[in-house]
């Protein structure tokens, strides 16, 4: 009897909760202005609602004739979530798109993309020509725009980042570090000179960078790989080539004389900040690097990079705006793309917050902004996935300027031979897949040096080949080829 | 793909029924019962049955435009990353090896500390409190989620500053490595899952044990029998419905099992691979970096199949030795 | 069972009771320290959030914090109607969820145990065909959001997990288990099916009902996928599923950590442990006053041998 009534009262909640759903989540158009959603990953930040009115309030200003709902997703949950949502046809307008989430050659390739050429030329011609055809060009898959890029550094540079105090300490001669190799003598001096606990790299897996090895990654996961100044275009498998040997030799030295965390660090930045580590060999070397480093660690950086900047496709499409197949309205939604990348106080507001709530100016001329006490409330702190970056108000007075030198570093970066070039991997894919799985088991421990690459190297190269690596670079070579004839 | 033949599973209680039927066979029980029975076979026609034609993805090239039914058929090309490089055979001889262990161990440990629990529980106010004690103790990592558990272990395992390492050093032994140790995982798993769930059963088997009738143990206590004998001969045997339903369940669950164990106490290490790669960490790992959900269909569907062998074959065994016991 | 029991030779007539005395505290010994070693994580864990983040990252993890810091718990708590909200969803679809599919699931399993039901076979074969497949995650997510509009609903958290093919056949084994003879008697008498069923059956099973029910209500309660599929309002979202949130956007947060950051730097180690804490504190002290009564409805119901 018992049992039976807490069933009842069970079903009761249920009914109560649903009727107390019902109401929630619905938008539609207001006067016969079209609302576009917008999806996008980050977490979900309190005030988002407050900004959306806001963002609302400036395009009715601007007689934009688009109302914008946002859909901030979460991390976690980004990458799943989309891939359902195009899966099952569910309807959405613009998203994030990127090779790295969300990825965009996938959903080219799958269709859930529209193609935007002609959308860009009719809604938004500002947005179309502020962005060079260059990188228009980086974004084309079979000759067509699927997605809108957010300008923001390009070139790919490498380079590294050491703490200033131990550069100091241990005499690193920035002039005279031009390799990798360089850096040996110092990595080992500050080895030797500070306690137990400390390690001078923060990561393992650096010394192997396509870049850094004149390469330009075709397929990044894998290492399907074109030298970016090779005429010929001939394609190459990462691991058996001879860069990639003479590297992971390094990165296994390396960890053996313990100069970085061979398994690598989940409390990695509360133990950078705790001063157990030196710095740190990475792939953006951008105006504003020092900075950063000081922010997120706590120490004032010196910073160089090994590399001449290059622009390579992954480079330029770093980071897009995509326009939905299912979208019911695509021209409402350029129409929004046009307002966030050429209004900056619209971009602004989606990336910092809504001003004199979330931010105030702090000197005008210099673009330069101060955080209020409400800040927290609101503080996505990506400003590369919304828009035009160089638009984006500085917000520390060491930045200003930052923009310019990064738009000039772009402009001065050499072009990858296989700019523009993109794989598509439908034909091979259950090759690809086979690819990937021996690549994560057997090459990167290697690449992270955990294993001897003298004996691991020739079993994994067997391995890969085994899973049909071969056929994957063969079809890469074929696209490439017919690419290079439709240049 | 066929399975076990559906009507010998159907039927098998019909063979020890002792004749009950009655002739009186009205249909207004016929339909009770069948009313008892439509909300659960609602809801499985709602959540299992009308999704089930969607299991064809795993034969075919999957683009949303076209949706399920118009993409093409591609045949057994979505399976073949799972049995190329000798994969599948590695994945599922893992998820079984070491849910075998997970199943014995665990059930053994939780049987044995019920015991013990048992012996104090009936000894004064205090051995009953501090009985109780225990019992929270053990139960408590329950709560913990892998995830913070999978942190955890880094802190005690990790090379340089482990806190294992450096009790090792105490004695003289070198640092090992344990990340790219895959011979010690499957004990590391096999201890980080009894931690985590042998006060579960611990807390079933002890109310089993709560649940006897005294009057056995006093009996056998005036025939002279000692402790050990009250265990073997009366304990054990009142328990064994509750540790084959118990075990039952978790073969059932092999296949579903703690994702959470084998992601995140490795860390996905690719070292750890050949150990402790499980079909649920590739599968994941497949779907996150192909995106294909053509070959991720292909995945689940197999492992399915194994799991659907696996349960018969241990029902089987189960009811071979006692036939009231099986599931079906 | 008990013929065994029963049937035991009365071998041994020496007395026992001179073990007996250190038997038990040997006992104890023993798990006093097993009990340690399976608090002592807990015990860091707790420790360590209320420790400095960089204290922490210098000392390691130990008893007692090095150095008292609040700081992980003003990050989390500066929003605390977030972790409530999640709480109230988590326990409402583990108690709503569990009794609603125990229910539905033992009056499927009754139906199945009846021998003179006639579509027993039919149906039993209609269960037990679900182990065998499963539509996969696309149509299932087909269905659920586009036909049944189950997104943002805590009906998409509770209704897919509902049935359990699996705990039905085990529930129906144990029924038809029971001695047929009482519901005979019962059935003469002009008992209703739904009499003998709660009248009659529940109380006779309340060992498996209360594993097959604590199973549910656990698996309700550790579950974030189905949250993460279905739910995108924040007012829904399931305790498990935040955490699993948090640590995400946290890790995140730990490698894009840039410039806009203004100033503010989130203590990520120690994060971490108070979400543990505070994820799963209460639902252990609740679990410590419960215990008792938990316990004693397992053993309500003799176990049948």
């Amino acid at each position: 009897m018992k049992r039976n009534h807490s069933k009842l009262i069970g079903s009761g909640l249920v009914a109560i909760t649903l009727s107390a759903l019902g109401v929630s989540g619905l938008v539609g158009a207001q006067n016969g202005v079209p609302t576009v959603t917008y999806m996008y990953t980050g977490g979900i930040p309190k005030d988002y609602l407050k900004v959306q009115d806001a963002m609302n309030k400036i395009l009715t200003t601007n007689k934009a004739n688009v109302q914008i709902k946002l859909q901030p997703t979460d991390w976690g949950d980004f990458d799943q979530k989309t891939k359902l949502m195009f899966a099952s046809g569910e309807k959405c307008d613009i998203v994030f798109t990127a090779p790295w989430i969300n990825n965009y050659y996938q959903n080219v390739a799958q269709g859930n993309l529209l193609p935007l050429e002609d959308l860009l030329k009719k809604s938004a011609p500002r947005l179309y020509r502020s962005v060079p055809a260059s990188a228009w060009d980086a974004t084309k898959i079979g000759g067509k725009i699927y997605g809108v890029i957010n300008q923001q550094i390009f070139a790919r540079i490498y380079g590294f980042n050491f703490r200033k105090d131990l550069a100091e300490k241990y005499k690193l001669d920035l002039g005279a570090v031009n390799t990798l190799e360089d850096l040996e003598p110092f990595l080992a001096r500050m080895k030797a000179g500070e306690a137990a606990g400390f390690t001078p790299l923060d990561l393992g897996g650096p010394t192997w960078n396509a870049e850094y090895n004149g390469f330009d990654p075709l397929v990044e996961d894998i290492g399907v790989l074109v030298k970016n100044t090779d005429k010929s275009l001939k394609v190459v498998s990462a691991i058996e080539s001879p860069e990639f040997a003479k590297a992971v030799a390094l990165q296994y030295k390396w960890a053996k004389a313990g100069y970085y965390n061979v398994q690598g660090d989940p409390d990695l930045a509360a133990n950078f900040r705790a001063g157990k580590y030196g710095g740190k060999i990475n792939l953006v070397a951008k105006p504003g690097v020092e900075f950063e480093f000081k922010n997120a660690y706590g120490f004032d950086a010196v910073a160089k990079s090994l590399t001449k900047p290059v622009l390579t496709t992954n480079g330029v499409i770093a980071t897009m705006n995509g326009i939905c197949r299912t979208s019911a309205n695509p021209e409402a939604a350029m129409r929004f793309l046009e307002q966030l990348n050429t209004d900056p106080l619209l971009y602004n507001t989606l990336a910092k917050g809504v001003q004199d709530t979330h931010w105030v100016w702090a000197d005008r001329a210099k673009k330069l902004v101060a955080p209020t006490a409400n800040s927290a409330a609101y503080n996505p702190n990506t400003d590369w996935m919304f828009g035009n970056t160089f638009n984006a108000y500085y917000l520390s007075k060491d930045l200003v300027g930052t923009n310019e030198a990064t738009k000039k570093i772009n402009q001065q970066a050499k072009a990858s031979v296989a700019l523009g070039f993109a794989f598509d991997s439908t034909k091979v894919k259950s090759e690809v897949a086979q690819v990937q799985a021996v690549f994560k088991e057997k090459v990167q421990p290697i690449i992270a040096g955990q294993v001897d690459p003298t004996t691991a190297l020739p079993e994994a190269i067997k391995a890969i080949k085994a899973a049909k690596m071969d056929v994957v670079v063969a079809e890469a070579q074929r696209q490439l080829t017919e690419w290079s004839k439709t240049k | 793909m066929t399975g076990p033949h559906p009507e010998r599973i159907a039927s098998v209680p019909e063979t020890h029924t002792k004749k009950m039927r009655r002739s009186r066979h009205d249909s207004g029980q016929n339909l009770a019962l069948m009313l008892m029975a439509l909300p659960g076979v609602l809801v499985l026609f709602v959540f299992a049955y009308l999704p089930m034609g969607g299991a064809i993805i795993a034969f075919k090239d999957y683009r949303a435009i076209e949706g399920i039914l118009g993409s093409a058929w591609v045949g057994l090309k979505n399976f073949e990353f799972i049995f190329t490089s000798g994969t599948a055979w590695r994945i599922t001889v893992n998820t079984l090896y070491l849910n075998l262990l997970f199943i014995v161990t665990g059930t053994f440990g939780s049987l044995a500390l019920a015991l013990l629990l048992n012996e104090i529980q009936g000894r004064g106010r205090a051995s009953r409190w501090l009985a109780r004690i225990y019992q929270s103790a053990l139960f408590f990592p329950f709560f913990i989620s892998y995830v913070i558990v999978g942190y955890f272990g880094f802190a005690i395992l990790n090379t340089d500053t482990g806190i294992l390492n450096r009790l090792l050093e105490q004695f003289g032994i070198a640092p090992v490595s344990w990340y790219a140790t895959p011979a010690a995982w499957p004990l590391i798993l096999v201890l980080v899952n009894l931690w985590k769930g042998v006060g579960f059963g611990t807390v079933i088997y002890l109310a089993g044990i709560l649940g006897i009738d005294p009057v056995y143990y006093e009996a056998a206590a005036m025939d002279g029998a000692t402790k050990f004998q009250q265990v073997r001969f009366i304990t054990l045997p009142f328990l064994a419905p509750l540790v084959t339903i118990n075990v039952l369940l978790a073969i059932g669950r092999i296949f579903f099992a703690d994702f959470g164990l084998f992601y995140n106490v490795t860390r996905d290490q690719s070292l750890l691979y050949p150990t402790t790669d499980v079909i649920d960490t590739y599968v994941f790992r497949a779907l996150r970096q192909l995106g294909d959900f053509g070959m991720a269909g292909a995945a689940g569907l197999y492992q399915s199949v194994v799991s659907l062998i696996l349960v018969l074959l241990s029902n089987w065994i189960v009811r071979r030795r006692d036939p009231e016991r099986g599931l079906f | 069972m008990t013929a065994s029991a029963r049937n035991t030779p009365p071998k041994t007539s020496r007395s026992t009771r001179s073990r007996l005395e250190i038997g038990p505290i040997l006992i104890h010994a023993f798990l006093i320290v097993v009990s340690l070693t399976f608090i002592l994580p807990l015990v860091l864990v707790i420790s360590a959030s209320f420790t400095d983040e960089i204290a922490l990252a210098k000392s390691g993890y130990g008893l007692i914090p090095p150095l008292w810091s609040l700081n992980a718990y003003q990050y989390l708590l500066s929003n605390p109607e977030q972790i409530l909200t999640a709480y109230g969803v988590s326990v409402t679809v583990a108690l709503v969820g569990s009794a609603v599919s125990l229910l539905v699931m033992s009056l499927l399993a009754y139906a199945l145990s009846r021998r003179e039901f006639r579509w027993r076979n039919g149906l039993a074969f209609y269960v037990f065909f679900t182990m065998l497949f499963n539509g996969g995650l696309v149509s299932s997510y087909i269905i659920n959001t586009r036909y049944l509009h189950l997104q943002d609903t805590l009906l998409a958290l509770i209704l897919p997990a509902l049935v359990s093919p699996f705990y039905v056949l085990l529930l129906r084994t144990y029924f038809a288990s029971l001695p047929q003879e009482i519901i005979e008697a019962a059935r003469i008498d002009g008992a209703s099916e739904w009499r003998i069923f709660f009248g009659i059956v529940l109380p006779l099973s309340t060992p498996a009902l209360a594993t097959v029910g604590l199973f549910a209500a656990l698996g309700y309660w550790n579950d974030y996928f189905l949250g993460l599929l279905y739910i995108n309002d924040p007012n829904l979202v399931p305790l498990q599923l935040l955490l699993f949130k948090i640590l995400n956007n946290l890790n995140f947060l730990a490698t894009v950590q840039n410039a806009q950051v203004s100033g503010q730097v989130v203590p990520l180690t120690t994060v971490r442990m108070a979400m543990a804490v505070l994820a799963t504190g209460p639902i252990t002290l609740a679990f410590l006053f419960l215990q008792r009564y938990f316990v004693r409805g397992l053993t309500l119901g003799s176990i049948k041998g």
